[in-house]
């Protein structure tokens, strides 16, 4: 009798755990648009091989701007509300500082610094799983003031526009350019939202949409065309990606003898009742290439989002 | 006799239409024609429009402005607001989802959500008498969206956007 209700409490926990699975929750940070910290004076230059390039001084813009600290703070409350709470760029970035000046001066007793690899240092930038580019330019009209303003919101590893909301507010003769700027928020905040939503209701629907980059050590030897019990490495790679993704639904964008680019990848969002990022996902298929082709390999991340499979070492 | 039966089915006949026209009155919730013209974006969480209703006479016509106000934020959108889409598709509402818009606006409890902008009073150019016994009446209201949304996120009617994170 007694085995029979463990027997029916496991059924049970077995058929009730997933719907209490939760995925990973993307992270949302508001930023800037290059555009409008060029309009403002909010950049800096860098020559990359004898070409200006020019890059966002956030931590300028965060200093200098108070309309840009209002409308950061005015997203972030009304996001907040909606159940998800920003990542705030000051913070994130003042955070950056802190670790890298922790880093400097943290030594072990021996004197041994802490390891840290030019990639971790590359890294060490803001990131979210989704950016809410902001622009916004004041319009004057004699005495009238209107505000344009545009919100976009972008999936930081797909590069895709998953949301917008544009549209230049009615002018206004008496109204400050903070209250035009909270009233555009207003106005616009909403219909980003439902075009957010959108998103994450195909994204629950048809899995997770994530980059695959494979690579290849030169220390590797041999390359993705070499035969590998008989298979072709770039085979074996794109037969397993078809097998788990959902509906085998991806698009391989470039494939070389070193290289191949996956986009379009529709992950699964959980696993054995587990939430999965891509890094779990790619997991799958380093364990896949070293179980049964005796294949290392090295997973770099980007965020949630994209993974990077170098092969040849761990 | 055969007059008598024939008087009979007459009587059930139209006993049985008049009985299914009142419980669709009653029982089924429709949506109707509801015609809205956005003015602006009001204090946070409300959203100030126009709102169209009919009614057999003026005071009729007046009143279902609220509850087609809230209807039209619900199941329309308010073209050129900031919601411009609608929160619920009508068509996937499920009969469950139908009962509890049935007794939301049967109740009464779709007016914590909307009130009669201004002091109420109606622009004359926005009443129009269409037929002998048909008004079409517009008054301007605002409607909470921002509660409202939360009140249908809690009762699972409309999903929150951070479901299933």
């Amino acid at each position: 009798m007694n085995n029979k209700y463990i027997f029916l409490s496991l059924v049970l926990l077995i058929i009730v755990n997933p719907l209490f699975s939760q995925a990973k929750k993307p992270t949302i940070m508001v930023v800037p648009s290059i555009n409008w910290c060029e309009q403002n004076g909010y950049t800096y230059e860098y020559n990359v091989q004898g070409r200006t390039q020019i890059a966002p001084d956030y931590d300028l813009a965060l200093a200098k701007s108070t309309e840009l600290k209002l409308v950061i703070a005015k997203i972030a409350g009304l996001m907040g509300e909606r159940g998800f709470p920003l990542k705030d760029l000051e913070s994130t970035l003042q955070s950056i500082k802190n670790i890298a000046a922790e880093d400097m001066v943290t030594s072990s007793r021996s004197g041994a610094e802490i390891q840290e690899s030019p990639l971790d240092q590359l890294k060490r930038v803001a990131r979210a799983d989704i950016i809410m580019e902001l622009t916004w330019n004041v319009n004057n009209r004699g005495p009238f003031k209107s505000v344009s303003f545009i919100l976009r919101g972008l999936d930081a590893y797909t590069n895709k526009q998953i949301a917008e909301s544009v549209g230049t507010g009615p002018e206004n003769g008496s109204a400050t350019v903070p209250v035009l700027l909270e009233t555009a928020v207003l106005a616009h905040i909403d219909n980003f939202n439902s075009r957010l939503q959108a998103f994450f209701d195909d994204m629950f629907e048809n899995g997770r949409e994530v980059a695959l980059r494979i690579a290849v050590f030169d220390s590797f030897g041999e390359d993705l065309e070499s035969e590998f019990n008989g298979d072709i490495l770039s085979q074996v790679i794109e037969d397993w990606v078809y097998d788990n993704t959902i509906q085998g639904r991806f698009s391989l964008l470039d494939a070389t003898e070193n290289f191949m680019m996956f986009e379009q990848v529709r992950i699964p969002l959980f696993e054995n009742e587990r939430a999965i990022d891509t890094r779990t996902w790619a997991r799958g298929l380093s364990t896949y290439l070293r179980k049964d082709y005796s294949i290392d390999s090295k997973i770099v991340m980007r965020g949630l989002g994209q993974a990077t499979i170098i092969i040849g070492e761990r | 006799m055969n007059n008598y039966r024939l008087i009979l089915c007459f009587t059930i006949l139209i006993a049985c239409f008049s009985t299914k026209g009142i419980a669709q009155k009653k029982g089924e919730f429709s949506i109707g024609n509801i015609e809205v013209q956005f003015i602006r974006t009001g204090v946070e969480g409300t959203v100030l429009f126009k709102v169209f209703s009919y009614g057999k006479n003026y005071d009729r016509a007046l009143e279902n402005a609220k509850p087609n106000a809230v209807k039209a934020v619900i199941f329309k959108g308010i073209p050129g607001s900031d919601i411009s889409r609608p929160m619920v598709n009508e068509y996937e509402l499920s009969t469950s989802q139908r009962q509890f818009f049935e007794d939301f606006f049967n109740n009464g409890n779709y007016l914590n959500y909307v009130s009669i902008s201004g002091d109420g009073s109606v622009d004359p150019s926005d009443v129009l008498r269409i037929k002998r016994n048909q008004y079409k009446v517009g008054v301007v209201v605002s409607v909470q969206k921002a509660a409202l949304r939360k009140y249908l996120e809690e009762t699972g009617i409309v999903k929150a956007l951070d479901a299933g994170f």
